[in-house]
């Protein structure tokens, strides 16, 4: 039994003495020409399969950048047709694909991936998604997938390999950019607005195509370097969907890469400051003596409710003809007359310069509408003023802190379609 | 002609040299009420505080009155001890000889928007009256057996109490009256309720012609009524582009000798701006304004907007700066308080060089507290002279204070 004892202790003392040789080994051999080089493509439609390190070199800093959701254009990725994405309803994944270079594409190595894409927003929000990681063969290649969620700005690929006789491992990467291109103002983005405001409002919304043009351009990316449009404070994309106002948003980085998730919040936000129906906010005098005049159509309804009550004193009868917005009163009282001089807002904003009690779409209720999805950072654009006892139009520039920006309404009312 | 005592006071300078804080000489504290009142035109509220004087220069809360999403409304002051602050759902009333008492009186239909406003019931009660569907009334002090909130009477506001506009960028509604023959009613002449006083003849106007005033100031000696020029009412404002009036001139009753004066005031009124006008006992004090067209963004070059509070869009505190850029458009305000006595006829100018100042106190005995920025001191009136205060207070709600008062006298 000792001598058992004796041999085996001598056994195990030599099979440490080989280990550490073959870890000696591979660490001065592997280690030696351990130039792990990660090759990448993704998928172009237009021209199939770009590759991402096209030299094989080790640790590439690509400057291929694959371009998000481009329809008309040839040097990005392309959706499913140019109907993406009313019809599919995917965000165009790049399909990723990345392998390893020889001598490491074997089944004698396994490979730990992982795919990181980080974005700093100009606002300096800071956005990290691992798009992917996994333990695979050297053999096979990684494909990440993210849910079918958007994602871009800086991604960095990583492998370690190891080497199945050992334990050490050796890394490589693989760098580069995602940036995004801009959708087709009438194949993509027109059809995408109207999907979604007849499934938001029921109905489609005559301003949207100004309103998205003052707020981006009607443009989810920059033009110059593809980055999502940005808008102090925090607005973002397409529809300038505020990250800082509507965190909820942005639990996914979806409102950054893809318009369509974009023009989506954008309308749900609109929607938002039309109107609050909870039962308090439902009546003539709730909404006068509440905390309802934080949507655009209740406050209507006290201005049209003061603007009664004040011309008639003690015979007013505010009431209502139908629904939130729709304020008339008993007697004449005055109408908004948009002022002489002021700042032309006819060009596509006359039909909707007009009074009207039952129906407030597309009549001057919606004027506060559009300054609410702005924040009204200086007012509303039409109030009435009880101690003047007029209607009182903001037509002039807003000053915030260093900056004076111009009239909100007016911007909307004459800028070029974005679709 | 009056003699008048100029006292060039910068306020930087007043808050550089570190004047000692001062300890009122009877020993009062001295309480402030920190309250931005709802604009007409925008979906924002802002909350309300009572202060006192806390640690050295800082405040210190009393009572946190209305949070931000309270939507904090109106202020109403009845200048004898009662101060009621209305919100949707409900009203707190400050009293001036128990600051720290809470007191909360629900109410469901609170509307500022045809009367509002304090008033004393026979002379002696403190209540505050508000017109929804009917006019409703509250009382300042709980009675056994009667309820806070019960219909109210129009004939009461012939006793409102309006101790005028609040300093600051951010001006209340004032409470409204008409003209009917020469009589200046509410709520409108078509149908009068309550006759508040007798015109002149040269005031009046006929019922049908519904002349508009503006109630200035009210309080137990006098009335301070501005009738807007007619340019300036029931015309279509255009914002970027107001109306003014300047001088400005208005008429003034001696409740004691039922005399009308006319009085001109050196401030001026936008069609988008109130009447810069408060009372305190006898004096009537104002703010300086002129109008000066200017470029958006300049404040037409009144001085101290630098030192001004600017936060951000989605701070529960009021941008002042902001707001005297867009709301007083073309309206240069030199930073001058100035001081009427309507008994005596002294007048006192204070040259504070700083927009953002107001007063916002004077007592009987002379003593008087105006607000620079964000600092609040007191000084005494003597004669035609108010020398540089002595700094009270000084901290980052300041400039929300545009009310203050002496609280009971301390027992110790």
């Amino acid at each position: 039994m000792a001598k058992q004892m004796t041999m085996l202790k001598a056994w195990r003392s030599r099979c440490s003495l080989i280990a550490i040789l073959a870890v000696l080994y591979c660490a001065t051999t592997d280690r030696a020409n351990a130039q792990i080089v990660v090759l990448g493509s993704y998928n172009n439609t237009s021209s199939g399969a770009v590759q991402l390190n096209p030299g094989a070199l080790a640790n590439y800093a690509s400057t291929v950048v694959p371009l998000i959701n481009p329809c008309t254009t040839q040097s990005g990725y392309k959706g499913s047709g140019c109907v993406w994405p009313v019809n599919s309803k995917q965000w165009p994944d790049p399909q990723f694909s990345f392998t390893v270079a020889a001598p490491y594409n074997t089944t004698t190595y396994t490979v730990e991936w992982q795919m990181v894409v980080k974005y700093t927003d100009d606002g300096k929000y800071a956005n990290s998604v691992t798009v992917g990681s996994t333990t695979l063969p050297g053999n096979q290649t990684f494909s990440p997938t993210f849910n079918a969620q958007a994602y871009g700005g800086s991604a960095e690929v990583q492998a370690y390999v190891t080497n199945a006789r050992c334990t050490f491992k050796a890394t490589g990467k693989l760098t580069f950019y995602i940036w995004g291109s801009n959708q087709d103002p009438t194949i993509q983005l027109k059809p995408t607005v109207a999907q979604y405001s007849t499934s938001t409002f029921g109905t489609s919304i005559w301003f949207l195509t100004y309103l998205l043009a003052q707020e981006s351009g009607g443009l989810q990316f920059k033009t110059k370097n593809g980055h999502p449009v940005w808008g102090s404070p925090d607005g973002i994309g397409v529809s300038q969907v505020d990250r800082k106002v509507s965190a909820s948003y942005f639990t996914v980085e979806d409102p950054y890469w893809n318009f369509e998730v974009n023009v989506k919040d954008g309308l749900l936000v609109l929607n938002s400051k039309r109107q609050n129906t909870s039962a308090v906010c439902s009546t003539t005098t709730g909404d006068v003596t509440t905390a309802c005049t934080g949507t655009a159509y209740n406050f209507w309804d006290r201005e049209v409710y003061q603007a009664c009550s004040s011309t008639t004193g003690g015979s007013k009868t505010p009431m209502r003809s139908g629904g939130i917005g729709t304020e008339y009163c008993n007697v004449n009282i005055p109408t908004p007359t948009y002022p002489a001089g002021s700042p032309s807002i006819a060009l596509h904003c006359s039909a909707a310069m007009t009074w009207n009690t039952s129906s407030p779409l597309g009549h001057w209720q919606d004027f506060d509408w559009i300054q609410l999805y702005n924040g009204a950072p200086c007012g509303y654009f039409l109030a009435w003023s009880t101690s003047s006892r007029s209607w009182v139009f903001k037509t002039g520039a807003c000053v915030k802190g260093t900056k004076t920006f111009p009239n909100y309404i007016v911007a909307v009312c004459n800028h070029t379609p974005a679709y | 002609m009056h003699q008048r005592f100029l006292f060039i006071a910068v306020a930087a300078f007043s808050l550089l040299r570190a004047a000692p804080v001062q300890q009122a000489a009877d020993a009062r504290e001295v309480f402030f009420v920190a309250a931005t009142p709802a604009q007409f035109d925008e979906p924002k509220s802002y909350p309300a505080t009572l202060y006192a004087k806390g640690q050295g220069t800082r405040l210190r809360v009393v009572q946190s009155l209305f949070g931000q999403s309270r939507q904090f409304s109106s202020i109403a002051d009845d200048l004898h001890g009662t101060i009621y602050l209305a919100g949707p759902d409900g009203v707190y009333v400050v009293h001036e000889d128990n600051p720290s008492l809470e007191d909360f009186v629900p109410i469901t239909n609170f509307d500022n928007s045809t009367c509002w406003g304090a008033v004393m019931v026979n002379e002696v009660h403190s209540a505050l009256q508000y017109c929804s569907d009917k006019v409703y009334r509250v009382q300042g002090t709980a009675t056994a057996g009667t309820p806070r909130v019960a219909e109210g009477d129009w004939t009461a506001f012939k006793a409102l109490q309006f101790g005028g506009e609040n300093g600051g960028p951010f001006q209340m509604t004032p409470p409204l009256a008409e003209i009917a023959n020469n009589q200046l009613v509410m709520p409108d002449a078509a149908d009068p309720k309550a006759s508040l006083a007798e015109l002149p003849a040269a005031m009046a106007s006929k019922p049908e012609a519904r002349r508009l005033v503006r109630i200035v100031a009210s309080n137990d000696r006098y009335l301070a009524i501005w009738v807007p020029p007619a340019s300036m009412v029931g015309q279509t404002v255009d914002a970027g582009n107001p109306e003014h009036a300047e001088p400005l001139k208005i008429n003034v009753l001696n409740r004691a000798t039922r005399e009308w004066k006319t009085m001109e005031v050196a401030t001026t009124v936008t069609s988008i701006t109130e009447v810069p006008v408060r009372i305190f006992g006898d004096w009537i004090a104002t703010v300086e304004m002129k109008w000066k067209p200017g470029a958006p963004g300049t404040g037409s070059g009144s001085p101290g907007m630098q030192n001004e509070r600017t936060v951000p869009e989605d701070s529960p505190q009021p941008d002042i700066r902001d707001r005297y850029y867009n709301r007083f458009l073309d309206v240069y305000i030199p930073g001058r308080l100035v001081l009427k006595n309507l008994a005596d006829g002294r007048t006192v100018v204070m040259d504070i060089g700083q927009q953002d100042c107001e007063v916002l106190a004077v007592r009987s005995d002379g003593t008087m507290l105006y607000r620079v920025n964000d600092a609040v001191f007191s000084t005494v009136i003597d004669g035609e002279h108010a020398s540089v205060g002595t700094l009270l207070v000084k901290d980052s709600e300041v400039p929300d204070i545009h009310w203050a008062f002496w609280g009971p006298a301390n027992k110790h």
